[in-house]
């Protein structure tokens, strides 16, 4: 009973630390939810739309203007420009303002028309994976459409059916099936993520500050006298109060993406309220773990900021941690957002069973051992005045 | 010290606060040189390779095995399994152990023997962008590849010629060329964007926390002209321009060559760009600095920005996923335009002419920054050290 005492008299204690230090109170309560409204908004639309392409058409013909006409009209495209000569496009690429250069030849109507083979030249600007990739798929499908609609034509032609004809142009016919994420959306795909990250970083900061201040302000022992000298009840209950704010902070991250945004969750809620209780505790963990490593606040938070912003490279949503090299592959393992990142994707967006995140839930797990690794190092700088006022 | 030699002093005083503080060395000097390094060996592979699928192949026939094949020797996937069921495939693909499943039926072969058209179903994972897109790009190029020799054999069977054959085949090809980064490599695309932004946030978090430090060491608030400020000011953004020329010439010069980076850069253009951008960032960071009172309220307050003022550039993202308000909220940020300005001198190799518009507007945000700075320092300077 003694232990849960002192726990909630360290708890109450801490509350009203946050509730009197302006700082702590803006970083706990009122960044998080700036960091979550930023990204909702960012990725509500989810969707890249409308990317300025630029045209040279030197046909100028009723063949070229339809082919042009078919690749506007795709989604992700957007013929913004129609300049005369390839140096204006380059011009106009060079600056940024197109991500695309079209060039449809002199003689493109005439060699359609006479049978011989043409071409759509695109000149796609690689300086953005995520643009390039739009356009490169949208133009494909458009001149590929066109293409075939030619070549429908010329069959029909020489008197062949329409059936006829379109079985002999495309003798294979592939079905996509895209099981999660359906639609594509950015916004399902990188959001998830990216608030995870904000909140493992208010995680680590906050619980650094607020174990580290009590060494660097030195009021350690009156923060240890609160729980009776107890530094295990100490500990828990500085932690507990981050830990149920970022909990909530979770939930509403959840209700932003399930139900805001309107994405849906395929698998198990428990696993992922689960999940991300171990991921806060895990990250608590970590943080505790530097503290007591380097006894000063502000290194602290230099190496647990630095600690957790990587955190979502070595996640491996933007690029995959597959593709890594090796031992980048394996430096993912030490960031405890890289195991969450793969429970949400299984449980949210893929829907697979329960039982398939169990490793990952166990891994999380693994983390807190960190605590108990670093606790005989952790009550010598909580309890010595050596390690007090470090700057 | 004496008001002469107040530029001088200055930057010794700067210096010294840089170099003599072990926290603001390792954020303004080590942490871009350390957080390139590992960014670049995150993605330095650059591009998604040998991604393995699966097939279900019910057909079990020559004409589906060529199929396979294609799918095998890649590049953008590899066979890996060959599940005997769909119910197999599933399982495998929930297992994380293949990212695709390509589904012939039985009946392939026959269908295309018998002039019919063939199926064949891909299934995709579209909970990972990058491998969904590799995948997808394998199997519509080989299943396209196989289509067109299916169609040459039945054009030749309906006696057309071979210039027929030619101009019916693909009467009108798409030509696809990449410029400035032919592989789409993923970390030449995002590494000119962090560097830009890591260079912005070590400023800003630095320049605060030498500042807190100057004030709960020297707290006594100094009446200075406000030439004195602009000297101190510009003797303070020549420090920074300094230290991080120094940095970028290193990660430019050796960290760019060994994870082959593009860069097609004018030497003088990316100083022109990149002073220019320090000044802006710096001058920011310094009006900044002054907003905070304690040492740990930077990195509470400012580090999480990193991400959403990457964002913010709408390069990573195209500026044209996201509300334009937002955009224009991100323009307010010397490293929303510098990314964009870096990008297109560093990697695309555009001309200081080409990227007029960027560095007009980065020059005018530096000039409002810089006024800003230079009235911030003189009525909130602190120190003991220069006698005024």
């Amino acid at each position: 009973m003694s232990i849960i005492v002192n726990i909630l008299s360290s708890f109450k204690r801490e509350v009203h630390e946050v509730i009197h230090d302006r700082l702590y109170l803006t970083s706990l309560l009122v960044m998080p939810v700036l960091m979550i409204l930023f990204f909702v908004v960012m990725f509500y639309r989810g969707t890249i739309v409308s990317l300025p392409i630029a045209v040279v058409d030197r046909s100028d013909s009723v063949m070229s203007r339809r082919v042009i006409t078919m690749i506007n009209a795709t989604r992700g495209v957007d013929v913004a420009y129609e300049v005369l000569s390839m140096d204006e496009a380059e011009s106009l690429m060079l600056s940024g303002r197109v991500s695309a250069v079209l060039y449809i030849d002199d003689d493109f109507e005439a060699d359609i028309y006479h049978g011989v083979p043409t071409s759509v030249e695109c000149y796609i600007s690689g300086a953005s994976v995520s643009a390039a990739g739009v356009v490169e798929s949208d133009v494909q499908l458009a001149v590929r459409t066109f293409s075939a609609g030619v070549a429908l034509n010329r069959l029909q032609a020489s008197g062949l059916s329409y059936n006829q004809a379109l079985l002999d142009i495309m003798p294979v016919n592939f079905h996509t099936y895209t099981l999660s994420n359906p639609y594509l959306n950015y916004g399902y795909y990188l959001a998830p993520v990216f608030m995870f990250m904000g909140i493992v970083i208010f995680t680590v900061l906050m619980t650094i500050y607020a174990v580290g201040r009590e060494l660097h302000y030195a009021t350690a022992p009156e923060w240890l006298s609160s729980a009776s000298g107890m530094v295990g009840a100490a500990l828990i209950g500085k932690l507990l109060p981050i830990a149920i704010v970022m909990a909530i902070f979770m939930q509403l991250v959840f209700f932003v993406l399930f139900v805001v945004m309107g994405m849906d969750c395929r698998g198990s809620y428990m696993m992922l309220t689960l999940g991300s209780l171990l991921l806060i505790t895990a990250y608590q963990s970590v943080a505790v773990f530097i503290v007591a490593l380097t006894s000063n606040l502000r290194l602290s938070l230099s190496l647990g900021g630095g600690y957790a912003v990587m955190a979502f490279t070595f996640s491996g949503i933007t690029f995959p941690t597959m593709s890594m090299y090796g031992f980048a592959r394996a430096f993912a393992h030490l960031f405890p957002l890289s195991y969450f990142s793969d429970l949400f994707i299984d449980q949210a967006t893929r829907g697979v069973g329960a039982v398939r995140s169990i490793w990952e839930l166990v891994a999380l797990a693994i983390f807190l051992l960190l605590v108990p690794i670093i606790w005989r190092c952790f009550k010598r700088v909580v309890s010595d005045k050596t390690y007090f006022k470090k700057d | 010290m004496g008001r002469r030699n107040i530029f001088i002093s200055t930057i010794k005083n700067e210096l010294s606060a840089v170099f003599g503080d072990a926290g603001a060395m390792l954020l303004i000097v080590f942490a871009i040189l350390i957080y390139t390094v590992v960014y670049s060996v995150a993605y330095g592979r650059e591009v998604v390779t040998d991604v393995v699928i699966g097939v279900v192949n019910e057909d079990n026939t020559p004409s589906s095995r060529r199929l396979i094949d294609g799918l095998r020797s890649g590049p953008n996937t590899t066979v890996g399994y060959n599940p005997i069921s769909t119910e197999d495939a599933e399982d495998m693909f929930y297992n994380n152990d293949i990212y695709g499943v390509v589904y012939i039926p039985s009946g392939y072969e026959r269908s295309l023997l018998d002039g019919c058209q063939a199926d064949v179903a891909v299934v995709l994972d579209g909970s990972h962008l990058l491998v969904y897109r590799q995948v997808l790009q394998q199997a519509v190029a080989d299943i396209l590849a196989t289509g067109a020799n299916v169609e040459v054999e039945r054009l030749v069977s309906n006696n057309m010629s071979a210039a027929d054959i030619t101009s019916l085949v693909q009467p009108v090809v798409y030509d696809g060329h990449v410029m400035y980064n032919p592989s789409l490599g993923y970390g030449s695309f995002v590494m000119p964007s962090i560097l830009i932004v890591i260079i912005q946030q070590t400023l800003f978090i630095g320049l605060a926390l030498i500042n807190v430090r100057r004030r709960d060491r020297d707290h006594i608030i100094l009446n200075i002209t406000l030439w004195t400020s602009v000297k101190i000011t510009l003797a303070k953004i020549i420090v920074y321009i300094i230290i991080y020329g120094i940095s970028l010439t290193i990660i430019l010069g050796v960290v760019w060559p060994i994870f082959g980076f593009p860069y097609a850069g004018q030497t003088l253009d990316v100083v022109v760009m990149m002073t220019m951008y320090i000044i802006a960032a710096t001058s920011l960071g310094l009006s900044l600095s002054h907003l905070f009172r304690r040492r740990e309220a930077p990195f509470l307050l400012l580090l999480w920005s990193s991400v959403p003022i990457l964002l913010l550039a709408g390069l990573s993202l195209p500026k044209e996923a996201f509300p334009g308000w937002l955009y224009a909220i991100g323009e307010l940020l010397p490293s929303s335009i510098a990314v964009r300005a870096f990008v297109e001198i560093g990697t695309m190799g555009a001309s200081l002419s080409d990227t007029s518009s960027e560095l007009l507007r980065l020059t005018l945000l530096g000039a409002i920054y810089l006024f800003l700075a230079i009235v911030v320092e003189k009525y909130c300077s602190v120190s003991k050290k220069i006698d005024n």
